[in-house]
């Protein structure tokens, strides 16, 4: 398979191989890799689709946040601005849809390696996924497993401040494709920086026009009053 | 049928104590009216900071004392002796403390626990040794749901006496695991082995940093501990746990470093004669049957 979209017959992607059989009302969708297999009985379903999820299910699903460790940290100047390009790491999900276009996660694989990190303390801190990423000033290609995040850095202190992380929420990020290919965005990312330490992040609108959005999963996005994330624990 | 005696129900309104008895009237309404005010007062106040049974039971208690004082104050404004009464309440105060020891002590405990809260419905905890999730507390008990799946209740004053471990009040907690290798063995390369273990391990959290060691050189081993933090959040710590040991055993077999069994090497003062009996079966063997054949000889 060379991109997100529809699934049909037999398609490997990353190590898996998928399989759609059977005909009539049931169908048998099987995914199988190496040393496992997840299989799942679908009653009339009109179309499965492959999309980018949000990597936070695997392999549980322990947290909303994903940290993004920036591995050149930025330096900003007092009240200074800065747009840089990150990327983020993204599942691959396959949707069910009905002849109404209601949508089923049937199922969630990795594409990239999973590992979690602590913001904050043991007591105070929060669980992350977490994910490196080379920040970059020009919009870079993404390939499978991979999203792109443009983030606007705005600082209100009068200093210079070093940010080295970024924290996201998924419950109010949102992931777009381009069909037939790897291309996955989020929408604008804008961080105000409060102070040495802390900052607030803002959720703007999507980048990509031609892009997408993901269905999301039930449960995972509720109602929020305020639509941002505050770092509290350290930019550093 | 007696007539009504105009003059003995004059000398009876006459002997009343009007104003003590105003006094007492005054003190009731008084009483219950503060008594009333005062309990919604608290009510409300203490319904921010604690849960509803406890802010409904105090404010109803306090309530309840009010009207006692106030009956009580009632009492004495009109004249009546006391004396016997707070004697005899006084006895059966105390007959009740001593019946009602434990209760109170348990009354008081859940009220304190209610403040401190060092738990919640939910959390996973170690109370008086018992290992399990908080389902219920009470005023009077906490009732814990334990991992092997028995619902156990523990008063509350041996809870409030006893040590707390909640496990899910923290985002992570560190797991701890001893790694025995051989003497002979490279500590370094078995420091790499469980390293990438480690790495490769979704729920092993990158930071706090996994640590890795030698701790100890142990009677047999050269003895490694291996620190790690993972997520507190529900039993995903047990299954780090019972995945990360085995695996990293694995890990470190695969890798050619050798585990060892406990070893205890002997040495004597004297030096021993090692016999192999099976050879000296065989001699004996031989010789008797040299001995047979010899006999056999004689005889022909």
């Amino acid at each position: 398979m060379t991109g997100y979209g529809e699934i049909r017959g037999t398609v490997s992607i990353a190590g898996n191989t998928i399989s759609v059989t059977g005909e009539g009302d049931v169908i048998k969708y099987r995914r199988e890799w190496r040393g496992g297999e997840y299989t799942r009985l679908l009653v009339r379903p009109r179309r499965l689709e492959l999309v980018p999820m949000y990597p936070v299910l695997l392999p549980k699903k322990i947290t909303n946040y994903v940290m993004v460790r920036l591995l050149e940290p930025i330096h900003i100047p007092s009240r200074g601005e800065a747009m840089i390009y990150i990327k983020i790491p993204v599942e691959l999900a396959v949707m069910t849809y009905d002849r109404y276009r209601r949508y089923d996660l049937v199922d969630v694989f990795p594409v990239m390696k999973i590992k979690y990190v602590l913001y904050g303390s043991p007591d105070r801190g929060l669980i992350a996924r977490y994910w490196e990423s080379v920040p970059m000033t020009d919009p870079p290609d993404t390939s499978i497993g991979e999203a792109r995040v443009l983030v606007n850095i705005r600082s209100r202190y009068d200093g210079w401040v070093e940010i080295g992380r970024i924290l996201l929420d998924s419950q109010i990020l949102k992931l777009y494709y381009v069909p037939g290919t790897w291309r996955a965005s989020t929408q604008a990312i804008t961080m105000v920086v409060n102070s040495p330490a802390t900052a607030t992040i803002y959720y703007g609108r999507k980048v990509e026009m031609e892009a997408r959005p993901v269905h999301d999963p039930p449960g995972l996005r509720p109602p929020r009053i305020l639509a941002r994330t505050e770092m509290l624990y350290g930019l550093r | 049928m007696e007539e009504f005696n105009f003059t003995s129900a004059f000398y009876w309104i006459r002997e009343v104590n009007w104003p003590g008895l105003l006094m007492a009237v005054l003190i009731i309404v008084g009483g219950f009216l503060i008594a009333s005010l005062l309990r919604k007062l608290i009510y409300k106040l203490m319904i921010r900071v604690a849960p509803e049974p406890v802010s409904r039971n105090v404010s109803r208690a306090i309530y309840y004392i009010i009207v006692f004082v106030a009956g009580i104050s009632a009492l004495g404004s009109l004249g009546i002796n006391l004396t016997g009464v707070f004697l005899a309440g006084g006895i059966i105060g105390i007959i009740l403390g001593f019946a009602l020891q434990s209760i109170t002590a348990n009354l008081f405990s859940g009220l304190f626990l209610y403040w401190e809260k060092p738990f919640s419905p939910g959390d996973l905890v170690e109370v008086s040794g018992v290992q399990g999730w908080i389902t219920d507390v009470t005023i009077m008990s906490t009732r814990i749901l334990g991992l092997d799946g028995v619902k156990v209740r523990i008063p509350n004053q041996e809870v409030f006496q006893s040590r707390i471990k909640n496990y899910s009040m923290t985002a992570a907690r560190r797991l701890d695991f001893i790694v025995g290798i051989a003497y002979k063995e490279d500590a370094e390369k078995a420091y790499e082995v469980i390293r990438r273990v480690l790495d490769e391990h979704p729920l092993v959290l990158v930071h706090p940093a996994p640590d890795v060691f030698v701790e100890e050189l142990g009677d047999s081993s050269v003895n490694i501990r291996v620190r790690v933090w993972v997520p507190s959040k529900g039993m995903l710590w047990y299954e780090v746990y019972k995945d990360l040991l085995w695996k990293i055993k694995k890990a470190i077999t695969e890798a050619g470093i050798e585990i060892p069994f406990i070893q205890n090497d002997v040495w004597f003062r004297t030096p021993l004669e090692i016999r192999i009996k099976n050879e000296e079966d065989r001699r004996k063997k031989l010789q008797s049957s040299s001995r047979s054949t010899h006999r056999f000889e004689e005889q022909c």
